[in-house]
């Protein structure tokens, strides 16, 4: 962990001790400097704005409430997130026993092919985020904690609760599958 | 590790830990366990661009979904507040405890003095504050001009000086239009007009010259 990270995690450990004395300045400080990264993470996971928003907010209200409970094992950002993924966890469970249907949430949210899209396609990098995107809901949340929100492999395995050997294999097969689909979307990265 | 080939269980480990060697986050026992593979496979190290790639990538997915104009802190403090005990106790902090949160945040040296400069820019807007950080090189956030013409996702280097920032973009007819974004990236109107992919790209290219000051760009 470098100085830069070292630092900022002091900082957050210093607001979540205010938090857990009811500051509530410190609850707006610690959300101005997560809110955003914790709703991308949720609504990568959950494909739905509404929900991501609403779950974000549960987020820090979990944080609030559970502020003194919060014993600095891990950094703080990875405590909101294994929160997050709690949270996601419980309203796609929930959504499931409901019908709806994640299948039909991801047509809706995937683009429809327009000329713009087309165009798109042609682009490497464009065509990587769209087989990024296509990757299993574990997969892609994997891929995202590592590359996006820079955790190392015991971070990861805290916010899924997970083995760290999991963390390695898992991440290996959502990048194995990722040259799949890459490949057959006309990209060989010739590996595996 | 010895210079002999490595093994398929030896390839197989180091392949597993790529994505942590090019993030920066492997202890120093794996970080030279990786040096020492890909200094004698040139497969491997054909697989880190490939992890680089892949980061860039999900960095871009990432950035790209769009914050609901509703996001905000006053709509998560509401929420809270409904749910919780929130109002049930006056904070004894003020606007200088935010104010001295926000100078105070640890973070690197080049993204503390932009947040500082665009909290300065919103904050006063049009009032000038030529003594305190130079203009050039920034836009007034509320100008419009992140949504015009052609802009680039950028994280700059650690340690870079603001001066140096304001110079370099002012030298190629750049403005960074927003930020800091979450992981202190910016978006810097690369011009003011819609480029074709070839004028971008060299657009992009031309930035990433800039390396005393450019860490990385994103299309």
């Amino acid at each position: 962990m470098n100085r830069d990270t070292l630092d900022r995690d002091a900082g957050d450990r210093s607001l979540v001790e205010r938090l857990a004395k009811a500051d509530q300045m410190a609850l707006r400080t610690l959300m101005s400097r997560h809110q955003a990264k914790v709703f991308r993470f949720i609504a990568r996971r959950v494909a739905n704005d509404a929900l991501a928003e609403e779950l974000t907010n549960e987020v820090f209200m979990d944080a609030w409430r559970h502020a003194a409970t919060y014993e600095g094992r891990s950094q703080v950002s990875t405590w909101l997130l294994s929160i997050a993924h709690n949270r996601a966890i419980s309203a796609l469970r929930k959504r499931r026993e409901e019908g709806w249907d994640e299948d039909k949430a991801a047509a809706i949210a995937d683009d429809a092919d327009d000329p713009e899209v087309i165009a798109q396609k042609a682009d490497k990098s464009a065509v990587m985020r769209r087989c990024l995107d296509s990757l299993s809901a574990e997969h892609k949340e994997i891929i995202d904690l590592v590359y996006y929100h820079e955790l190392a492999v015991a971070e990861v395995a805290a916010v899924l609760s997970i083995p760290e050997a999991t963390v390695k294999t898992r991440m290996f097969y959502a990048r194995k599958k990722l040259s799949e689909i890459l490949k057959a979307n006309g990209v060989d990265r010739g590996w595996p | 590790m010895s210079t002999k080939a490595l093994t398929n269980d030896e390839r197989e480990e180091i392949e597993m830990l790529l994505p942590w060697f090019v993030t920066g986050k492997l202890d120093a026992a794996d970080r030279a366990k990786v040096e020492a593979a890909i200094a004698i496979d040139p497969a491997l190290r054909r697989q880190v661009d490939l992890a680089r790639d892949e980061l860039d990538v999900t960095f871009a997915a990432n950035e790209a979904v769009v914050l609901p104009r509703s996001l905000s802190v006053e709509s998560g403090m509401k929420a809270v507040a409904a749910n919780t005990s929130l109002g049930a106790r006056q904070s004894a902090g003020g606007f200088l405890d935010k104010v001295r949160d926000f100078f105070t945040a640890p973070t690197a040296g080049a993204v503390k003095w932009a947040m500082a400069a665009a909290a300065a820019i919103i904050l006063v807007q049009a009032v000038t504050i030529g003594s305190l950080v130079p203009r050039q090189g920034f836009e007034v956030a509320s100008g419009g001009g992140a949504s015009s013409g052609t802009t680039a996702i950028v994280k700059f280097v650690d340690g870079a000086r603001a001066q140096d920032i304001a110079a370099e973009l002012a030298k190629r007819g750049m403005v960074i239009v927003d930020g800091p974004k979450p992981g202190g990236t910016f978006i810097v109107r690369l011009s003011p007009d819609k480029l074709s992919a070839s004028d971008r790209a060299a657009k992009i290219s031309e930035l990433r010259g800039a390396s005393s000051i450019v860490g990385m760009v994103l299309p």
